[in-house]
């Protein structure tokens, strides 16, 4: 086993999971994970995999069924409660609402394992509050309260306490669950530039696959109680990203890098084009159960045009030529087609 | 502390001393403001107002702020620590803890209080079996709060818990004699009046260790807002502040009862009053501002119950169940959102 100084954690045959008296519930076992300063992990798996557990066990939010956790090559058991809030710091799926506290007192109290037995804070400890603030973009929320911000604001707050603890190593569960499309991606963009500037190791679990594969630097994923890790491109290229995906009727495309339902293709047409208007189309045509066949010499086809920075589609093969110059218009001109060849 | 806040501190120490100045003042035997004045400052007077003042209204007067503050700080406390608006001492069962253990000492085993009423040792026998008596329920929510997480659980358990202990007393009631029965159903009323010089000098240190020990419970309370996995991913000690802010809470809510009896809504009305007049959650002007308003409030209570001008007496429970409800339902309409504290 390696005992060296630039992993920040180090499972050793690590088994987690539910134990009441002799009833033993695996949910993860015999674990060897790893991880340096400086990455985003992404934890990917099935609701009840054991994300959450298996997050909770490393913060010891929860004991393991058996096998050892390291940080920084101390024991986690070694730690005491205060040196272990310096170490490790934590963003639930809990939603914090609570009356009347400020953006402000909530980063504060990132600073419990710091302050006196008062909690008072010095000018040190408010300029960190501030700082950690603004890391985020949201000093100008200083004042407000958590119940009057938005999901993605609350979110982005949570992740200043977390830096105002001033932890090397950061876990945070489900961070993007409630966030629209866009604040998914600026929550794990951000922190991935964290773990980049600040040389932390950021862990966070996740559905949202086409965000981890583009912004972590290493996924482990969760397949059949155990955890295969590596970059999301070695994943995809080995096939141990479609591999979870197998028992659900979700297929992951290797060319395009997408997620979709498995569909039943029966009709075919060819479709000729090029650029943006011919990807859409043709994800349009799938979602309608037709399939693209280039090597078909006759039967229906339809040609992507473009004239005057329009664009227009041509339905060929049915008697007359139509042209339409929508994808809902093509769609409907094509359902009154009884025959496919 | 800003300084609207420090505002808020002068206005209510204030008033604070403007209604003692008032109790002073109102009773059923008119003592005229000078002669009060004199009778503070250490000067001679009529030798029965001089005792009224300093034998009656003085010791009234401050187990009035002794309550008051005992009983608003624990229902803050138990609020933070549940999680929950509607928490209390009273909710609890806390106080139907303590009644029993009462109720078993004046009515079980009626030689005892009779042959030592007026000495230390029935005071302390009194105290002993309250607070006995309120810290057995302590320790039954505690232990049942470290096996069910959901909060209305407990709170339901809490409740069942008083209902338990009113059947108990409602059995001892059954087979004592009139006189006990009516010295009991006198206690249940509540009762400022009834604490003496001496007993003051029991009262008094042991509330002080009370809210002493609350004051050094501050950075725990405020940690625990945000919830239990949160605040022991910022290395909050759970069981341990757990039991010592349950011993705080039951040292002041045992003793005041003990004293005075079950004074009910206080000590869920005057935290939330305190919430919306200084904004916070902050219990560093939290546990400084329910001693205050829970002071002033009680002393107001103790005005009315008085009846100025009247030589009658209300019950104390009913003036305080009629001053805290209102606040309770205006706080409630106000924040139209009863789940989060």
């Amino acid at each position: 086993m390696t005992t060296n100084s630039e992993y920040s954690i180090i499972t050793n045959n690590l088994t987690i999971g539910y134990s009441q008296k002799n009833i033993k519930n695996e949910l993860l076992s015999n674990l060897n994970l790893n991880a340096k300063p400086g990455s985003l992990i992404a934890l990917i798996g099935e609701n009840g995999s054991g994300k959450s557990t298996l997050l909770k066990t490393i913060l010891r939010l929860h004991n393991p069924i058996s096998g050892k956790i390291s940080l920084f090559d101390k024991s986690l058991n070694s730690y005491s409660l205060n040196s272990l809030a310096k170490i490790i710091s934590y963003v639930s799926t809990e939603i914090i609402s609570v009356q009347n506290l400020t953006v402000f007192n909530l980063v504060a109290l990132g600073r419990f394992p710091y302050t006196n037995w008062l909690g008072k804070l010095n000018k040190e400890d408010k300029a960190i509050v501030n700082n950690s603030l603004e890391q985020v973009g949201m000093i100008k929320h200083i004042n407000k309260n958590v119940n009057e911000i938005s999901d993605g604001e609350r979110q982005r707050v949570l992740i200043a306490r977390t830096l105002a603890q001033n932890t090397p190593i950061t876990i945070l569960d489900e961070p993007t669950s409630f966030l629209d499309m866009p604040n998914k991606f600026e929550i794990i963009h951000l922190l991935n530039q964290l773990a980049k500037e600040k040389s932390k190791t950021i862990i966070f679990s996740t559905h949202d696959l086409n965000i981890a594969i583009q912004e972590a630097d290493i996924l482990w994923l969760i397949n059949e109680k155990k955890i295969i890790k590596g970059t999301s491109e070695d994943l995809i290229l080995n096939g141990e990203f479609s591999k979870i995906f197998e028992k659900s009727k979700l297929d992951f495309n290797i060319e395009t890098g997408e997620f979709g339902i498995t569909r039943n293709l029966t009709k075919s047409i060819t479709l000729k084009g090029k650029g943006a208007s011919y990807l859409w189309t043709y994800k349009a045509l799938k979602r309608f159960g037709i399939k693209i066949n280039p090597n078909k010499k006759n039967g229906i086809s339809v040609i992507i045009r473009e004239k005057n920075s329009k664009t227009y589609w041509e339905l060929q093969g049915t008697g007359e030529t139509k042209i339409v110059n929508s994808i809902q218009k093509l769609i409907e001109a094509l359902n009154l087609i009884t025959y496919f060849d | 502390m800003d300084s609207s806040k420090s505002i808020l501190f002068v206005i209510l120490i204030t008033l604070l001393l403007g209604f003692i100045m008032l109790d002073l003042i109102l009773g059923s035997i008119k003592i005229p403001f000078e002669e009060i004045i004199r009778i503070i400052s250490f000067n001679e007077s009529i030798q029965e107002w001089d005792s009224i003042i300093w034998k009656i209204r003085i010791p009234r007067i401050l187990t009035a702020i002794l309550a008051g503050a005992a009983l608003s700080v624990s229902g803050l406390q138990m609020q933070t620590i549940f999680r929950n608006p509607l928490a209390g001492p009273f909710v609890l069962g806390i106080s139907a803890g303590a009644s029993l253990g009462v109720a078993i000492i004046v009515m079980g085993f009626s030689g005892i209080i009779t042959s030592t009423a007026v000495g230390y040792a029935g005071n302390w026998i009194m105290v002993l079996a309250a607070w006995i008596g309120s810290a057995i329920i302590l320790v039954i929510i505690l232990i049942v709060s470290f096996r069910i997480k959901d909060i209305m659980t407990l709170l339901i358990i809490g409740i069942m818990f008083g209902s338990a202990t009113s059947a108990i007393v409602s059995i001892l009631q059954y087979f004592s004699s009139e006189s006990l029965l009516k010295s009991f159903v006198i206690w249940t009323m509540g009762s400022l009046s009834g604490v003496s010089q001496n007993q003051l000098s029991i009262l008094t240190p042991v509330i002080a260790i009370g809210l002493l020990m609350s004051i050094t419970s501050i950075k725990m309370l405020n940690v625990c807002l945000v919830g239990e996995n949160y605040a022991k991913s910022m290395g909050l000690n759970l069981t341990f502040s757990r039991a010592y802010i349950f011993v705080s809470t039951s040292i002041l809510t045992g003793t005041i009862t003990a004293f005075c009896g079950p004074i009910g809504f206080i000590g869920i009305a005057i935290p939330h009053l305190t919430r919306m007049l200084f904004k916070t959650t902050d219990h560093k002007i939290l546990i400084p501002g329910t001693i205050l308003i829970g002071s002033a409030i009680m002393i107001i209570s103790d005005i009315i119950s008085h009846l100025p001008g009247s030589n009658k007496m209300l019950p104390l429970n009913s003036v305080t169940a009629l001053i805290g409800i209102p606040i309770v339902i205006w706080v409630i309409i106000r924040n139209k959102k009863l789940i989060s504290v």
